[in-house]
């Protein structure tokens, strides 16, 4: 495994209201890894995650993703650096077909450019042919391809949450924050779906995910880092986090 | 920043075989026309002067057409809930009366000032002043929108008011470039006729002009809604968060469209002034304008063309037939009184013959049941809304001819206010109990 | 205290440029009172319900043609403003009941909607009743009480209106301070599920909310009569100076609008020197200077929606983002100043 860390958070702090969500938060991510981010309930897991990738603007602290900092971007370009990040409660768009969802996430379909309509016409349709081969492509992995033209909002839970990864695939990300992938989804398609995020990890990428099912946690991470009250307060193998006193405690503490 | 589903998008509408609704705007529409011309053979119009005035009608209600789908591009496309419509009408009116008219000096009689004489005078071809109207406007709508974009939809509603109520000031204060409150007149139609068929070829040819630039702006406005680019304003529309995470700037697209809806605005300007002939910023630009788009939009259906170019035409026929009748009409109307009230007796007798029958028969032959009106009122609702609007029309009818016998000139000025008064229950009825408009929005499905 | 600083802030400028800023200061009062009595009303119900009325206007023009029937059937002012003060708390909570309870959890678009089309309702209802031609009340013309020299006020139209505007001030003061419906209001616009959480009963206090509101405008327009002429637009073109004055003093604050109606009503009128000013052909020569007196407020408005959209007496929301090229700038900005000022920094970390 590489040693310098893909992405680096240090000393983020976020605050609404008087409450710290994230308190001098400092974590680090290493490249072509499954690393997963647990802790209790109000941990600050997901604000964090919106906070990297540029959702919420940290009120302190520093964020670098492959040596570029990127806290204070706007989520666009943290993007097309590469990272992107799918919702614990899916945001899929309600009215287009689950095709569209997906060929929206492409980086650069030029035909989403305005003066591209009028000038480029050709390419317009030959990015547009290309994105959707690739959309069905993905959803092929993800097997929803026999939904591709049905309307989002027609999505089970667990369909819907599929969808939010088929998204995050499309723009060829080098880092994915998942945030509960496999809440809700059925076991089976949960094996196979973690199975296809191991290939994908093979392949280059990394992933960062928030989840709860202690399974997918320890069998399928190969780095574990516990958060509590909006820091890390412990981290390593899934193994050695398993027995950490101060883990327990937090679990059971809250 | 606005977050948050589109509520009025999750509505689902009922689906039906036989649009019933499409069917009952439509001849709404036909009855307007129909009216129309009855006022005007009653008030003793020729034929040619009657085709006159519906020109007049069209080439009007294809401007407000035109406005409705700027609106419904800012509104029904991306959610920007713009009150500001006047302001960008304006621009685009002015600009091109600017462009094409011929110079007008100021008129100063014994020291007075007569006519503040206007910026312009140039007196470009009429497309050129289009194009610089759209320009103009589509410009001041982009400026407009970087700080107004950020704003929940009141605020921005509240903004762009201000700033088109500001432009209305402006414009008749600074009276040596836009003519003052006088306005500009003398702008010149598309071409120029003489004779005495010259009021009759002009509206045909208005009517033809306007009918073209209305086409090309569907056309081009369906190629962009369909287009990727398209796709990325109906995310936004639905999730403008969800959008944002997905990697677009939904900021730069939110400012394309409403700058192109406000272009569009514009053109429906450039084409009023030549419609008119003139430009008077105290009635043509007042927010009033601003609010019967509006309910054009709703009455058609966010997000929907169709809707907004048929609401186009059912609001602002509501209000022609409303002049029509004042100005037309009711001159027959006193006229004819007693052959009038003669017809209407005539009607309600006949009626309640022919329902009389149809009862009698019910009961003779009870297996026809379809026959037997109680029954068929009871079960469908299209009928009893036709029975009860047909006898709400008579009941108008007669109102009218006992009003215009005690109160001769009473019945002018009322109709054009309750006009305006119906615009407004309209506008309540449709947003509690029918948002999502009359006409559907066709689904899209991406294959 | 706010009193102290205006005041001081007039007695300036009097100083600098002679009494007749005083003049246009009191003008500024006058039409401040109108604003702010309008203003309170008004934010009051966006506070409580959440949406921009914008019947507001012609709420407040049927509130002064109601007192004017009355008038004219002998009734004296006093009582026609008081009747008509009660018939329009009862019209808002019709309103309430027929049509805005409807649009509960529509959002902001459809109330505001639905308030367009009341105001079209109420407006032309007024011009095919009245006609368009502007009425009096009956009133009996005075003279213009001097104060200084150059410096006179008019006893109906400026003494009346400022003390009526100071009564109903402090009147809603004492309201919301003091009463437990008051209390209720304050904290059901500040947190709308938190309220009923409390076991407030919300449904009552969005009745008194449009009551008030309603009855406010009606005081208002039947002022605004007084100061002018009645006509149907009258309510209608001094709509957007009240929301300016809501806005920025801070939507669902009823101090928040007083500041925003004074400041609204002052900057309006003691713009006037400023533009006749400007008029002169040495400086810009605009013509009909004066006349743009009405966009000052607005251009105030929109400079707060920019920079502060949440008032003066407003909180900032907790997940406020603004635009990224503003926050770019403004971070920019910041780091330089950050940079300039090495000192006292009070985060100092606390290791654990």
């Amino acid at each position: 495994m590489d040693a310098r860390p893909l992405l680096t958070v240090s000393e983020v702090e976020k605050a609404f209201g008087g409450i710290h969500a994230v308190d001098r938060c400092s974590l680090a991510v290493l490249p072509k890894t499954i690393t997963g981010l647990i802790g209790p309930n109000g941990a600050g897991k997901s604000t964090l995650f919106n906070i990297i990738a540029g959702l919420y603007r940290p009120d302190g602290g520093e964020i670098r993703f492959n040596g570029t900092r990127i806290d204070g971007l706007p989520p666009y370009e943290i993007v097309d650096l590469g990272l992107t990040k799918t919702w614990q409660i899916p945001h899929e768009l309600r009215n287009l077909t689950v095709l569209e969802n997906v060929v929206l996430a492409a980086k650069h379909n030029s035909g989403e450019h305005l003066l591209n309509l009028f000038a480029r016409p050709r390419q317009v349709k030959e990015d547009e042919k290309q994105w959707r081969a690739r959309a069905r492509e993905i959803l092929k992995l993800t097997q929803l391809d026999g939904l591709a033209n049905e309307h989002a909002r027609a999505l089970s839970g667990g369909q819907k949450k599929l969808l939010e990864l088929s998204r995050a695939l499309m723009s060829d990300p080098t880092l994915v924050l998942l945030d509960e992938p496999v809440a809700g989804v059925n076991p089976a398609l949960a094996g196979s779906l973690m199975d296809l995020i191991e290939n994908l990890r093979r392949g280059g990428r990394t992933f960062f995910l928030i989840e709860h099912d202690m399974n997918v946690v320890m069998n399928r991470c190969d780095w574990v880092i516990v958060m509590h009250q909006g820091r890390r307060i412990a981290e390593g193998p899934p193994e050695s986090v398993r027995a950490n006193a101060t883990v327990i405690e937090s679990y059971l503490g809250g | 920043m606005i977050t948050g589903r589109s509520k009025m998008s999750d509505r689902q509408p009922p689906t039906s075989e036989i649009p019933w609704s499409g069917i009952v705007v439509f001849s709404v529409i036909g009855g307007i026309v129909l009216i129309g011309i009855l006022s005007a053979a009653i008030a003793g119009a020729t034929p040619k002067g009657i085709l006159t005035n519906l020109g007049f009608y069209v080439s009007i209600a294809i401007v407000f057409a035109i406005l409705a789908l700027g609106f419904n591009l800012q509104w029904g496309y991306t959610g920007l809930f713009n009150a500001g419509i006047a302001g960008f009408y304006l621009i685009g009116a002015y600009v091109a009366a600017f462009a094409i008219t011929p110079p007008a000096p100021p008129i100063i009689v014994g020291g007075v000032v007569v006519f503040p004489g206007h910026l312009g005078g140039f007196s470009l071809p009429l497309p050129v002043g289009m194009v610089l109207a759209m320009l103009a406007a589509g410009a001041t709508a982009a400026v407009v929108a970087v700080p107004a974009l950020r704003l929940r939809a009141d605020y921005l509603a509240i903004a762009t008011l201000a700033f088109a109520v500001i432009l209305q000031i402006a414009t008749t204060n600074l009276q040596s470039i836009t003519g003052g409150s006088i306005g500009i007149t003398g702008i010149p139609p598309p071409i120029q006729y003489e004779g005495t068929d010259a009021q009759f070829l002009n509206a045909m040819t208005l009517v033809g002009v306007g009918a073209l630039i209305l086409l090309a702006s569907i056309l081009v406005l369906q190629f962009m809604a369909e287009s990727p680019w398209g796709r990325v304003l109906r995310a936004i529309r639905e999730d403008e968060e969800a959008t944002m995470a997905l990697g677009k700037n939904t900021f730069n697209y939110k400012l394309q469209a409403f700058a192109i809806g406000g272009a569009l605005m514009g053109l429906a300007g450039a084409l009023y002034g030549v419609t008119l002939g003139y430009l008077s910023p105290a009635s043509s630009f007042a927010p009033s304008v601003t609010f019967s788009v509006w309910v054009m939009v709703i009455v058609g259906g966010s997000g929907n063309h169709r809707g907004a170019i048929v609401g186009a035409f059912l609001i602002y026929g509501m209000e022609w037939i409303s002049v029509q009748v004042r100005d037309q009409a009711v001159v027959g109307l006193a006229a004819n009184y007693v052959l009038m009230r003669g017809v209407f007796l005539g009607l309600g007798v006949d009626a309640l013959v022919a329902l009389g029958l149809i009862f009698v028969l019910g009961r003779l032959r009870p297996g026809l049941a379809w026959a037997h009106p109680l029954a068929l009122y009871r079960r469908s609702a299209v009928v009893r809304g036709v029975m009860l609007t047909a006898f709400a029309v008579y009941g108008v009818g007669w109102a009218f001819i006992l009003v215009e016998q005690f109160a001769p000139s009473a019945v002018g000025d009322t109709i054009f206010y309750t006009r305006l008064m119906l615009i407004g229950v309209l506008l309540i009825l449709l947003i509690v109990y029918r948002p999502e408009g009359i006409l559907r929005e066709r689904k899209r499905v991406l294959r | 205290m706010v009193a102290v600083i205006v005041i001081a802030v007039l007695a300036g400028l009097a100083f600098v440029f002679g009494t007749i800023i005083l003049k246009y200061a009191l003008g500024g009062m006058v039409i401040s009172s109108i604003v702010i009595v309008a203003a309170i009303g008004l934010t009051i119900l966006y506070g409580i319900r959440g949406f921009a009325n914008f019947a507001y206007g012609d709420t407040m023009t049927l509130g002064a043609y109601i007192a004017l029937v009355l008038t004219l059937n002998g009734v004296s002012l006093i009582w026609g403003a008081i009747a008509s003060f009660l018939a329009l708390a009862a019209f808002g909570i019709v309103l309430e009941l027929a049509i805005f309870s409807r649009l509960e959890g529509r959002g902001p678009v459809a109330p505001l909607v639905a308030s367009v089309g009341i105001g079209l309702i109420i407006q032309n209802g007024i011009r095919s009743v009245a006609g368009t031609q502007k009425w009096l009340y009956p009133v009996p013309a005075v003279q213009d009480i001097p104060i200084a020299p150059g410096l006179g006020i008019h006893p109906v139209r400026g003494i009346l209106t400022l003390g009526v505007g100071l009564l109903l001030v402090v009147s809603s003061h004492i309201l919301l301070k003091y009463t437990n419906l008051g209390k209720a209001m304050r904290a059901t616009a500040d947190n709308l599920e938190l309220a009923k959480a409390t076991g407030i009963d919300t449904k009552r206090v969005t009745f008194a909310a449009w009551a008030l509101s309603s009855s406010f405008a009606s005081t208002a327009g039947v002022l605004l009569g007084l100061g002018s002429a009645l006509s149907p637009t009258m309510g209608f073109e001094i709509l957007l100076l009240v929301f300016a004055a809501v806005i920025v003093g801070g939507i669902g604050s009823p101090y928040g609008a007083m500041l925003g109606g004074l400041l609204v009503g002052l900057s309006q009128e003691m713009s006037v020197p400023l533009l006749v000013w400007l008029e002169r052909p040495d400086v810009i020569g605009l013509q009909f200077g004066s006349a743009y007196k009405v966009a000052v407020p607005f251009v105030i408005l929109i400079l707060v929606l920019i920079f502060r959209p949440w008032g003066i007496a407003g909180r900032r929301p907790a997940f406020a983002r603004r635009a990224f090229f503003i926050e770019r700038i403004t971070r920019s900005l910041g780091e330089q100043v950050a940079a300039r000022s090495k000192g006292a920094t009070s985060k100092e970390a606390i290791k654990p």
